[in-house]
């Protein structure tokens, strides 16, 4: 039996094979975004934005400071499109000059942002507000707490979990010994967080372990190891809680922080076009409601109507500039007076 | 003149000779080391001395100048001692046991040794954690035979620490003093009985000096390790225990403070050379005085 195949069309057959991968690729447009490893994105939020818009978003979870060192060492030749990050963070990315500014984009949503999420004159947004205060676990502290002088109190002996001050929301615990020690509202005592740390020393003996390790001490929490966890925000809380998990967040009265979880164009990375679409979407406000219910955080857009179901308190929103300007030094204060031996 | 400095040249053998061909063997191993080693080593010492201004050693101020950094490699250089004793006398016994055993009890033996290295450190650790904690499987077991009333706490306590980091680094310990001990005669002993030695004897004055060589490349293995460990500490302590490498890993993704990091690295990496450079020695001091079997 005679071949009738010559050397010509294999060679162009091999041709076509390797290259359709590329060809998928240029079918299929995508962004690259980088992000925290929060539940909801990838598996209720992103497929939404895909098959709204036609295109792939490839993320890649994990901290703020990894991101940003990745955007640093990428910035001749910039791979991430967007970036999820903690507004201290972002503060860094923009000194640093790896974003670049939201106003004077075509995001159209922005417009119906509130101010107070739109920092800097709007350099990044806030796609959410998520809440963070006092965890506990309900099996063992049966009423929530009403005030956080309440986790000073030594019936929570080796109970207490403090996060790290190397992770943003370990604002909420040193804010909450400032106000106590002070007497001054939590709003005004992020200035005054210097004397705060004697308050905080005073908890010693209640600290079980500070920890950089948010999953291990949720999982400690859940399994009544301690009673009192400051301070996950409410996307960890309150979604292990949806998930009948034993924790339950208090709303105590000296109040509840918003902690900021920000979105920025990177600095000439690829696909703008789709970065903008990517933004204006979680900015949208049926998308801001879905992220409402999903992340339970508050919306940012004015005009989105978040779930009955969820009901968060006013929240405090901080001036996370004067944060990242002195968080380095709170560090060492921290790891020096708090949690050393 | 010129036939007194030429003197001593021509003495030399020619540099080939002198040379063990040998040697050639390692090259493809010390090319690959000098990329992906030698010369981040080198950029991170460069940037512990690296300042604003030029040159400076102000990162090893901070470091050697401050009483919690003292503390912090205190803690690291406790940790590694510690683990390094646990794990001799873990691991001294539990090597003879494997290099005595035979059959399926050899086989069952090696798999208690080796398993456990395939589990990551991360896993071990979060399972240090379940088995320690309150409602965990030892609180149980005690107080289900007596031991205690109340459920004691065990875990984020040093002693918790201690026992993680032995059941890591253990086989680092097992398996050179096993090497050692397979290659010792074991009419040794008996000739040492026959003389009239007791079982005390034999050991101090037969065995042990005949494994010292295992028991050197072991600790220094496991203490090498153990002086920089980073996850475990983190897991099972956090930050009330820092350790040199928590200190390294805070100063470059959370301060982004290059030199104290880099001089907190090359301070381990002088620790670590000290106790490699020491097994060596006493390596080959030993050999020369016939300790290796």
């Amino acid at each position: 039996m005679h071949s009738t195949w010559s050397r010509r069309v294999l060679l162009g057959g091999g041709a076509s094979l390797l290259a359709s991968p590329a060809i998928l690729r240029a079918q299929t447009p995508e962004i690259f975004v980088g992000g925290p490893a929060s539940p909801g994105l990838t598996d209720i939020l992103f497929p939404r934005i895909e098959r709204k818009h036609g295109f792939k978003i490839l993320f890649e979870g994990t901290n703020s400071l990894i991101n940003l060192e990745k955007m640093r060492s990428n910035r001749a030749r910039p791979t991430m499109t967007v970036t999820m990050m903690d507004d201290p963070v972002l503060i860094i990315a923009e000194r640093e000059g790896v974003i670049a500014p939201l106003r004077g984009l075509d995001i159209p949503n922005l417009a119906d942002v509130q101010p107070e999420a739109r920092p800097r004159d709007a350099m990044w947004a806030n796609w959410c507000f998520p809440a963070a205060s006092i965890s506990y676990q309900t099996q063992n502290v049966r009423t929530a707490p009403q005030s956080y002088a309440e986790v000073w109190d030594r019936k929570y002996r080796d109970k207490v979990i403090l996060i790290s001050m190397r992770i943003t929301q370990a604002v909420v615990p040193l804010l909450a010994a400032t106000t106590l020690a002070t007497g001054k509202p939590m709003a005004e005592c992020l200035k005054l967080a210097d004397e705060g740390f004697g308050k905080l020393r005073e908890l010693r003996p209640n600290i079980l372990q500070i920890t950089t390790n948010p999953p291990q001490a949720q999982q400690l929490q859940e399994s009544g190891e301690v009673d009192l966890y400051l301070s996950p925000d409410s996307r960890t809380t309150l979604f292990r809680k949806s998930q009948r998990a034993p924790v339950d967040l208090a709303y105590p009265r000296e109040g509840t922080v918003a902690m900021p979880a920000g979105v920025a164009m990177v600095k000439g990375g690829p696909n703008p076009e789709l970065g903008m679409k990517f933004i204006n979407e979680l900015l949208d406000p049926d998308t801001q409601a879905l992220i409402a219910g999903t992340f339970f955080s508050k919306p940012t857009n004015r005009k989105a109507v978040a779930p009955p179901s969820l009901q968060l308190p006013e929240l405090i929103v901080l001036d996370w500039e004067y944060f990242a300007d002195n968080r380095n030094r709170w560090i060492e204060r921290f790891e020096r007076e708090i949690a050393a031996r | 003149m010129s036939a007194t400095l030429a003197a001593p040249a021509a003495a030399l053998p020619p540099l080939r000779r002198r040379l063990d061909p040998m040697a050639l063997l390692a090259l493809p191993g010390v090319a690959f080391l000098s990329v992906v080693f030698l010369l981040p080593l080198l950029l991170l010492l460069w940037s512990s001395i690296r300042g604003e201004g030029g040159f400076t050693v102000n990162g090893y101020v901070r470091v050697l100048g401050d009483a919690y950094y003292i503390g912090v490699i205190g803690n690291s250089l406790q940790l590694g001692l510690i683990t390094t004793a646990g794990a001799f006398i873990l691991g001294y016994p539990a090597a003879f046991a494997l290099a005595r055993a035979r059959g399926y009890a050899q086989v069952v033996l090696f798999a208690l040794v080796f398993l456990p290295l395939t589990v990551s450190i991360i896993v071990k650790s979060f399972g240090w954690g379940i088995v320690l904690r309150r409602d965990g499987i030892l609180n149980w077991l005690m107080l289900n035979v007596g031991l205690i009333e109340r459920p004691v706490r065990m875990i984020f306590t040093e002693g918790a620490l201690y026992a993680g980091m032995i059941n890591v680094f253990l086989p680092f310990m097992v398996l050179p003093i096993y090497s050692v001990v397979r290659m010792i005669d074991p009419r040794y002993g008996d000739a040492a009985a026959t003389l009239g030695a007791s079982p005390w004897y034999r050991f101090t004055r037969v065995t042990l000096p005949l494994t010292l060589p295992g028991v050197v490349a072991g600790a220094s293995l496991v203490f090498s390790l153990a002086v920089a460990a980073y996850v475990t500490p983190s897991l099972l302590m956090g930050d009330r225990y820092m350790t040199m490498s928590m200190v390294m890993a805070k100063a470059f993704l959370n301060l982004r403070d290059w030199q104290l990091g880099g001089a907190m690295a090359a301070v381990l990496l002088a620790v670590a050379a000290m106790v490699v450079v020491g097994a060596s020695l006493m390596q080959r001091r030993l050999a020369r005085h016939g300790g290796a079997a």
